[in-house]
């Protein structure tokens, strides 16, 4: 009972940020449902081999994201979609950064980022995570944090000031 | 440091948190001297603002949470199965159906269909009945009441079945056929019957392409059946019964 209480009580703490990460990545709310049960239903098999409990929440995050790359790959099986790494360099600074944006076009924007800064970008704007904090949940080195940050914030402003961004895949809820 | 690398350095800076970088530190330095990178950081710092409002402004479904805490319930049954393994395979196998072609707050429209059934195929799937005879598919099919008068798509020619199995969607009977592509590849055909959608709109009687989660579908209507084809390289079936 008082599992079920306490299991309730984190639900009840990281649903809601833990279903923005997802949307933020696939863009789709089924996707984003099940990938945020699917990490409470991990939760519930494993969780109780984290021992420190200030990691819950980065716990989280961590197995979604993970879910959310395992399901990416299996995805990249049917399709042609490429997931390594640019190495292109730091994309041009805009002089002025967007000043007016919505959030339809905000999303589009994420998701037209090059696949690896999306959740780098999502996290640091979503939860407010240090360099360090990220590159913890993201299992990433700590430079390669802040290089896809940089890189995915300036390609996200300029995806902004070009206007509407093209929609990388079609919205598939029916 | 110059104009640009202070730029470089402060794209991703949050007012009052340089993250303990020199680097940073020595870039805010900078910019306290310039009037011009001054105003630049307070846009950055702006635009930050913005775009963090507008994700966490993200609307959360009304029903996740209750899906999520009806989900823990499995958990009991879960643990106490460690002492029955076998018990707990089939719990276990019962409830991810639930879990996959469950009712609850699903959309129950076409699309819904499409978009389950491919995550069905994508993650892991399972076959009844594994078998090169395609009238033992559709016998097992018929038998178990899943539709078993349908019609193989032309495109799929000669390509021999392997397989298929008896699902449920909203509760309501779906027959999977599973056929031998080239390589690795594998198709999936669902078979429902039309009456199974309460909303949305269907396919028509021309097979209609659509992208569901990176694979290319094909769906149409036939004899008052929906179609649902896509093939994909994926993983092997979840224990495949033995063929019979």
């Amino acid at each position: 009972m008082a599992q079920d209480t306490d299991f309730e009580r984190l639900v009840n703490l990281y649903y809601p940020p833990l279903y923005r990460f997802a949307f933020s990545l696939t863009r789709q709310e089924s996707d984003a449902c099940d990938l945020t049960q699917q990490t409470f239903l991990i939760w519930a098999r494993k969780g109780h081999q984290l021992n420190d409990a200030n990691k819950v929440k980065s716990w989280l995050f961590t197995t979604l994201h993970r879910e959310y790359l395992q399901q990416r790959r299996k995805m990249a099986r049917f399709s042609d979609l490429e997931f390594s790494e640019s190495e292109s360099e730091l994309p041009e600074i805009p002089p002025v950064p967007p000043g007016r944006f919505d959030g339809p076009a905000v999303l589009q924007a994420v998701s037209r980022l090059e696949p690896s800064f999306q959740a780098p970008i999502a996290l640091f704007y979503l939860e407010d995570y240090s360099y360090q904090e990220i590159a913890e949940i993201l299992e990433i080195p700590l430079g390669t944090v802040k290089s896809r940050i940089s890189r995915g914030i300036a390609q996200l402003q300029n995806l902004l000031l070009a206007g509407e961004p093209r929609l990388a895949g079609k919205d598939c809820r029916g | 440091v110059d104009k640009s690398e202070a730029k470089r350095r402060l794209l991703s800076y949050r007012g009052g948190r340089s993250e303990n970088d020199p680097e940073v530190e020595e870039a805010l330095a900078v910019a306290r001297q310039d009037p011009e990178l001054e105003e630049w950081l307070a846009k950055q710092s702006s635009f930050h603002g913005g775009i963090s409002r507008e994700l966490r402004g993200i609307p959360v479904p009304a029903h996740l949470k209750a899906a999520i805490l009806k989900e823990q319930i499995i958990i009991p049954f879960w643990r106490r199965a460690e002492f029955l393994l076998a018990a707990a395979c089939l719990v276990l196998g019962l409830l991810l159906s639930a879990f996959w072609f469950g009712p609850a707050g699903e959309d129950q429209s076409f699309a819904g269909f499409r978009s389950r059934m491919v995550a069905f195929a994508l993650r892991e799937y399972r076959m009844d009945i594994l078998t090169n005879d395609p009238a033992q598919i559709r016998e097992y099919l018929r038998t178990h009441g899943a539709p078993a008068d349908y019609s193989i798509p032309p495109t799929l020619g000669t390509t021999p079945e392997i397989g298929g199995a008896r699902l449920s969607w909203q509760a309501k009977p779906v027959a999977m056929v599973c056929f031998k592509g080239s390589g690795k590849q594998t198709s999936f055909m669902f078979v429902l019957d039309q009456r199974a959608f309460d909303q949305g709109p269907l396919p028509g009687p021309n097979p209609e392409r659509r992208s569901v989660r990176g694979v290319m579908t094909s769906s149409w209507i036939q004899d008052g059946r929906a179609y649902l084809l896509f093939s994909g390289e994926v993983p092997a079936p979840v224990a495949p019964a033995p063929s019979r």
